[in-house]
């Protein structure tokens, strides 16, 4: 049994999942304590162990049953059945015949070992696949490198499950065994190619998506932003500056009650120098406001831009409330605009943006690219005490949405906000990403007027 | 050991009113048997807390609570030393210190004199027992609840670390405290941020979901017991419809409790859609939840 989990554990490690050795001989120990009546006990103890929440448990789901259902179980009233160590032999027969370590590529072995039910090396190939980066093309923009990778991939699984295939035909001369053989290898091949196609995959159970909220009045607070008429931004900025002062109040007061921290006991010997010593008045010290670091990446291309503008001032005139905020804005080229933002003159900073040399209006919306440079840039900097806060409508152009970075960014950080300014219920249409990063963001929320901007704003300095 | 297997976890938890389903039974068991940690994360109101109020009913054990919050430090989760009451006692035994060091020779000596004494200044009477504390002083072992951990400071989740690795606490004035009981911890978690992987490792994990439909006709018919048996079913088939849809908050299982109390109230023993429409309040917090959930209901009941 250890044999067998430890292997298992090599798998979710090729999967990305982290599992130490500790976790293996605590699980093979608790394995003997239950009393194991069907699957679900022995997945259950295993879940425990293995997978350490609920995000993770989808990628231990598929390896599990990736490792413990491979091969298709001869059923027990199927007479012509073959036991289950003669097709391993078959097996082992094919590939030695076939398979000539010397010349084959990686993921040619990586199969072959699948093959014989030690899917490790593939999974750890594929992984690294998936979280490939794209290389930065000047001329003409393509998704491909990823894309060809998984092609190739795709081929040699093929190429070698025909071969197989064929030689089993050609050679084995029992129909049940022939018969299980080609089961199995056609079994194997389908979870190969269902692996590549489909990206790492989370459960999102846990996330915090905040929609659309009918209300039934329409005001200045629930106007689209994308749609806003030039001759209200004065009223905008004016509303803006409303619900600061409101938020602000709220906090001063909220700060006072809960600021008395530990004993200070400097001031209180101190003071009681004027009792004989003795320490009648006792000081306290004031605590240290916790503090959040802020980062945000802002698309500013098209209508984003409008909500994109809102967010930015809405922030930085709370900019007294973080420890730091910086900023970044991208098209396809991610620039940084913290410098620019950090005068008192937010809005007119704002207006410059767009002047920027950096920033290239005529490109095409690229979010992969826009992430690839934000974790060249920044990842270093990023802490637990920062939460990073994205806003855009995901639209990518179909091109690679490199989804995986927002996993890297999300380990680094405290949380990962997705701000979308689209209205709900487009969302999961066209070329629309966000199915594919909302799996990485600990919360999404709708913020396509002022009304849901300011929801969001309050959350995050109350 | 307090439970002979798993079956013996239902049971028992079930005789405080507690319905566990064979998962949450299994890894209660293992924590237990093991002493480990559990670390459980699940949607509002699954009765992540009670699980922990059900096992120390159960265990007849004392249960110790330490809610979690942004700024929350260790004096607030461990102890306080008291400063003030220390430096209270020093004034008034003043007049003994001069008689300890009165025939002292030489200031060495007197200093020496004091260092003996040093008990008396540095004791337990000075510290104030934070509910971490409490848990692993107990005399006899407690349900330690850590609850919403993950509303903590990353540093606050260091310590804990700490605390859990062997559940032994240094406290600088006293020196290092061995734990007289190992408490059985239960961490829950709402995903506000995500826990480190140090922490995880202590951990078993455990994802409680809204329960099976026949997990949650029996907890609502275990709170009610006079409900009928036709009205249960519908209703636990209309809420796991709900829960299906896209809410701002789904309902949860006192929802589904109170729900039924007021069908019950009205005195009903079978869903109709007006009588459902009419209470459909107690079930959808918000008002754009509840015309959403309004304008399906018919296909759900
Ligand atoms: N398995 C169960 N058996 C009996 N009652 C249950 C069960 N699960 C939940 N309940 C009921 O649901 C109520 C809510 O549960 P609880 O407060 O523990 O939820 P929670 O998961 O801690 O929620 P939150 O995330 O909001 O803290 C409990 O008061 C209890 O009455
Ligand atoms: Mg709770």
């Amino acid at each position: 049994m250890l044999n067998s989990l430890i292997k298992f554990a090599e798998c979710c490690r090729a999967w990305d999942l982290r599992v130490s050795t500790i976790e293996v001989m605590d699980c093979a120990a608790q394995l003997n304590l239950v009393p194991i009546r069907g699957e679900n006990d022995f997945k259950t103890v295993l879940r425990a162990n293995f997978a350490k929440s609920r995000r993770e448990q989808k990628k231990f789901d598929q390896v599990y049953h990736l490792y413990f259902h491979q091969r298709p179980i001869p059923l027990d009233h199927d007479r012509e059945a073959v036991s289950g160590e003669i097709v391993k032999e078959g097996i082992e027969k094919l590939l030695e015949e076939f398979v000539n370590p010397e010349n084959m590529t990686e993921a040619q072995h990586g199969f072959a070992r699948m093959i014989q039910g030690e899917p490790a090396a593939f999974l750890d190939h594929v992984q690294r696949l998936q979280s490939a980066e794209e290389k930065r093309q000047k001329a003409i923009k393509s998704n491909l490198a990823q894309l060809s990778g998984k092609l190739s991939l795709m081929l040699a699984i093929s190429q070698m499950t025909d071969r197989f295939i064929d030689q089993v035909k050609r050679t084995e001369t029992d129909p049940a065994l022939r018969r299980q053989l080609i089961d199995h290898l056609s079994d194997r091949a389908q979870h190969a190619r269902s692996l590549i196609s489909r990206e790492p995959d989370y459960y999102t159970d846990m996330l915090v998506e905040t929609g659309d909220t009918q209300s039934g009045q329409t005001d200045l607070a629930t106007q689209p932003l994308s749609t806003m008429d030039p001759h209200l931004m004065d009223d905008m900025k004016e509303m803006i500056a409303r619900l600061v002062r409101k938020l602000k109040d709220q906090m001063a007061r909220r700060y006072a009650v809960k600021n008395r921290g530990s004993i200070d006991v400097k001031q209180t010997l101190r003071r009681s120098a004027k009792f004989q010593g003795v320490p009648i008045d006792i000081r306290y010290k004031a605590r240290e406001k916790t503090r959040a670091k802020i980062v945000t990446l802002c698309d500013i291309s098209g209508s984003v831009w409008t909500a994109s503008k809102f967010m930015l001032h809405f922030l930085y005139s709370l900019q007294d409330c973080f420890s730091r905020v910086r900023s970044f804005v991208f098209v396809s080229d991610l620039v940084e605009i913290t410098d620019l933002l950090e005068t008192p003159q937010v809005s007119g900073a704002l207006d410059r943006v767009m002047s920027n040399p950096g920033i290239n209006t005529h490109a095409r919306t690229d979010y992969g690219m826009a992430f690839q440079q934000f974790k060249h840039q920044a990842l270093r900097e990023l802490d637990k005490k920062t939460t990073v806060i994205i806003l855009g409508d995901a639209r990518s152009n179909y091109q690679n949405p490199q989804a995986g970075i927002l996993s890297q960014i999300r380990e680094k950080v405290r949380r990962m906000i997705w701000l979308n300014p689209e209205p709900q219920h487009t969302w999961y249409t066209g070329d629309s990403e966000i199915r594919q990063y909302r799996k990485h963001c600990h919360e999404l929320c709708a913020c396509s007027n002022l009304s849901q901007l300011e929801d969001f704003i309050r959350r995050l300095v109350l | 050991m307090p439970f002979n297997d798993v079956k013996d976890v239902q049971k028992q938890l079930e005789s405080v009113r507690y319905i566990a389903s064979q998962e949450i039974a299994t890894v209660v068991f293992l924590a237990v048997a093991t002493e480990k940690p559990i670390l459980i994360e699940g949607p509002a109101g699954v009765g992540k807390t009670q699980l922990a109020k059900a096992l120390s009913m159960c265990l007849d054990r004392q249960l110790i609570r330490l809610q979690c919050y942004e700024g929350l430090d260790e004096a607030k989760a461990l102890y306080e030393w008291e400063y003030a009451k220390q430096l209270l006692y020093t004034q008034m035994v003043k007049d003994r210190i001069n008689h300890v060091i009165s025939d002292a020779r030489t200031l060495p000596e007197a200093v020496d004199r004091i260092a003996s004494q040093e008990d008396a200044f540095f004791s337990e009477r000075f510290v104030q027992p934070r509910p971490l504390l409490q848990a692993i002083s107990s005399p006899d072992p407690v349900v330690l609840l850590i609850d919403e951990v993950d509303k903590s400071d990353p540093e606050f989740e260091a310590f804990l670390l700490e605390l859990l690795s062997d559940f032994q606490v240094t406290i600088p004035e006293l020196g290092t405290r061995k734990p007289l009981t190992i408490p059985l911890v239960i961490l829950t978690s709402n995903n506000y941020r995500d826990m480190s992987d140090a922490l995880k490792r202590r951990c078993l994990h455990l994802y409680i979901d809204y329960p099976e439909p026949e997990i949650e006709m029996e907890i609502v018919r275990m709170k009610l017991p006079g409900i009928s048996v036709k009205l249960v079913e519908q209703l636990i088939r209309t809420i796991t419809a709900i829960r299906g849809m896209e809410l701002r908050k789904k309902p949860c299982i006192s929802e589904s409790i109170d729900w039924a109390r007021s069908l019950i109230a009205l005195e009903k023993d079978e869903l109709t859609l007006p009588d459902a429409s009419a209470t459909l309040n107690t079930v959808c917090k918000y008002r754009s939840d509840l015309l959403k959930v309004r304008q399906q209901l018919s296909q759900m009941i």
